[in-house]
């Protein structure tokens, strides 16, 4: 099973990359892009992986049928890379993929001080990470109770989907979520089976993994975008949250999902800095990595809807008509296809039902006409961001700096167009958090206790990359 | 439109020199830096707090030999099928914080074993208690015999009269 693991997580990987190529074109131009596609392409290879073990798990295929799955993936992309790569070889485009047109690397430098910073923030990071995966190696209660014990429940199981899927434990774990998908637990029974055993160390490892992805992307693809200087005050600021290596520690699937939020919202930012015969593939990919989202929580599918609605409003720095917005939304829905329809099974045949919506009809609604269940939500929410005890004062800071951004944008200046989609969509989603807080069958206060660190940290990197965004408009833009 | 994203692109404008110098962008970058600098250091500073001074690391030692959740359930896991179901009974209640806790480490120990709250059907029970001092009266009460105690609250029961 070892072997056979190792060859199907080398497949997605490889399968990973040959998607991240052909959505971007030519090879990277620059050892920045390389890194960050690498990336990009690593994120995928972990959600490949985990979709490869739950399509075999559903289809009740052996373990052995699994590395086909990514293997017809990489298959299917070899010749669209192959026409990619002559195509541009045609065009006497040089080896790059343009993504940022004619931006060489005269954006600010980063100074000393800066990769100072930056370094001191990871070696702090990863001194707290290590510490903490010492002193409680089985992480958080959402480590264990939800994902870490599904994945037991899948790897123990002489028959998994019978028994990890049985309805009197969903009813026995009903607080943990059971009807959440599989990302996570899939990834940690891979992990199970790759080294022959359970262990603690896997899901911590697996957490790891997703936390320097998210560091990854956040400081290349802002560096990217930017400048090396801007990726770096990014990264660092993201490397000294608190929250951000809490829930790391906690093994939590928040830390995926922003993940895969972010990659998404990234490579959306990058559709309207690109040569118009590559948007549609890089909407494509978009969509696919945010699928994933999906796959990851069910909070996942607010971000699928969010994301793409938001973007295809937007105002970019081309004029769009309502043909080409049609054809970029088909283009979001086709890279989401295959991971929804994932999730749609899982869903349809073995989730048992999600207990925020126990109730029905006006039980369910009754409590948006109360009050005091607004003061509630409103009092508990902004005790949370006042606290400072999970954020320090990265959540504080950020909506400070991004009101202020807010105000400064009225005095008629131009900010990056790019910037507007994606508050958009994180304001969408603050919208459908606020209203599940509202619905809530739970006591809303204990919810929003639980939940609201999480919740915001989903949010957070992609906030961060539009506050970036806006800081970093050329003020030469006042038009 | 196109225009701002090229400049922006170059992040350079020539100045009248002809040497080419980082355009100012809205939030000049060395403000950001500054303000990136104060934000990452008051959060190096709250981790180092949190990790290191509020739980000492001079006690990281003692903390690893403190058993894990499975080390607690070792000993009952191999007294119990590996797949079925068992009753589950407690002296804290399982719709509050602290016992609903306590039960999902059954379960994540024991898994995919469903250890379901004791609705008196015959069988196996696990009793997983705060104050050890209570089985005998939990016994009592939902007519249970002790099978093995395990400790630290710990014990594997049967219904009286069940095979």
């Amino acid at each position: 099973v070892s072997a056979l693991v190792v060859v199907e997580a080398t497949a997605s990987g490889l399968a990973g990359w040959m998607i991240v190529e052909v959505a971007f074109g030519a090879k990277g131009r620059s050892a920045n892009e390389r890194f960050l596609r690498v990336s990009i392409a690593f994120l995928l290879g972990l959600g490949i992986l985990s979709a490869s073990y739950a399509i075999a798990l559903f289809a009740d295929l052996d373990q052995r049928i699994e590395p086909l799955f990514p293997l017809s993936l990489a298959a299917g992309c070899a010749p669209f890379l192959i026409m990619r790569r002559r195509h541009t070889a045609a065009d006497g485009v040089p080896a790059s993929s343009r993504i940022q047109g004619e931006r060489e690397s005269k954006a600010p430098r980063p100074a000393t001080l800066t990769r100072v910073m930056f370094m001191a923030a990871l070696l702090v990071a990863s001194a707290t990470v290590i510490e903490h995966t010492l002193r409680e190696p089985e992480g958080g209660f959402d480590g264990w109770a939800i994902w870490n014990s599904r994945a037991r429940s899948l790897f123990r199981a002489s028959s998994p989907t019978q028994e990890a899927f049985s309805p009197a434990l969903a009813r026995a774990q009903f607080r943990t979520h059971p009807d959440y998908p599989l990302l996570l637990p899939g990834l940690v029974v891979e992990g199970f089976r790759l080294i022959g055993c359970e262990s603690i160390i896997t899901p911590a490892v697996t957490a790891i993994v997703f936390g320097s992805l998210l560091v990854s992307l956040v400081t290349f693809g802002l560096a990217e975008l930017l400048g090396a200087g801007w990726g770096l005050l990014a990264g660092s600021i993201l490397l000294s949250a608190p929250i951000f290596v809490t829930l790391v520690v906690r093994q939590c699937a928040d830390i995926p999902l922003a993940t895969y939020v972010f990659t998404a919202v990234l490579i959306a930012v990058f559709v309207d800095r690109t040569e118009a015969r590559r948007r549609l593939s890089l909407i494509a990919l978009a969509g696919f990595t945010l699928s994933f989202a999906a796959w990851c929580k069910n909070e996942g599918v607010v971000f699928l809807l969010a994301v793409p609605i938001a973007f295809l409003l937007r105002r970019g720095t081309v004029r769009m008509d309502p043909r080409a917005r049609a054809t970029e939304a088909l283009a979001w829905a086709l890279g989401a296809l295959p991971i929804v329809a994932l999730v749609v099974v899982f869903k349809l045949h073995f989730a048992p039902r999600n207990d925020l919506v126990s109730a029905s009809g006006w039980e369910l609604v009754s409590p948006l006409l109360s009050p005091f269940r607004w003061w509630q939500v409103a009092s508990a929410i902004g005790k949370r961001i006042i606290a400072l005890q999970e954020w320090g004062p990265h959540l504080v800071a950020t909506i400070v700096i991004g009101v202020l951004l807010l105000f400064r944008r009225r005095q008629s200046m131009n900010v990056d167009p790019m910037a507007r989609p994606i508050a958009l969509a994180l304001a969408l989603v603050a919208l459908a958090y606020g209203a599940v807080y509202l619905l809530t069958p739970h006591d809303a206060v204990w919810q929003v206790r639980y939940t609201f660190d999480r919740l915001a940290f989903q949010c957070w990197p992609s906030a961060l990359l539009a506050i970036f965004l806006v800081m970093a408009t050329p003020v030469a833009s006042r038009e | 439109m196109r225009s701002i994203a090229r400049r922006r692109e170059g992040g350079i404008e020539p100045s009248p020199e002809g040497i080419d110098v980082p355009s100012p962008t809205l939030v000049r970058y060395e403000l950001a830096s500054r303000i990136a600098i104060v934000i990452t250091f008051l959060g190096m500073t709250r981790s180092l707090d949190i990790h290191f001074v509020k739980e000492p690391i001079a006690q990281l030692p003692q903390a690893m030999s403190v058993p894990t959740i499975d080390a607690r359930y070792a000993g009952i896991r191999k007294d119990l099928p590996a797949h079925g179901r068992v009753g589950y009974i407690s002296d804290l209640p399982l719709d509050h914080e602290e016992g609903d806790a306590l039960h999902l480490q059954t379960l994540y120990a024991l898994a995919p074993l469903i250890v379901a709250r004791d609705d008196g059907s015959p069988g196996l029970v696990i009793a997983n208690l705060s104050r050890p001092s209570a089985l005998p009266e939990i016994c009592r009460r939902a007519r249970l015999d002790l099978v093995r105690d395990y400790g630290s609250g710990l014990s594997l029961l049967r219904r009286r009269g069940a095979p």
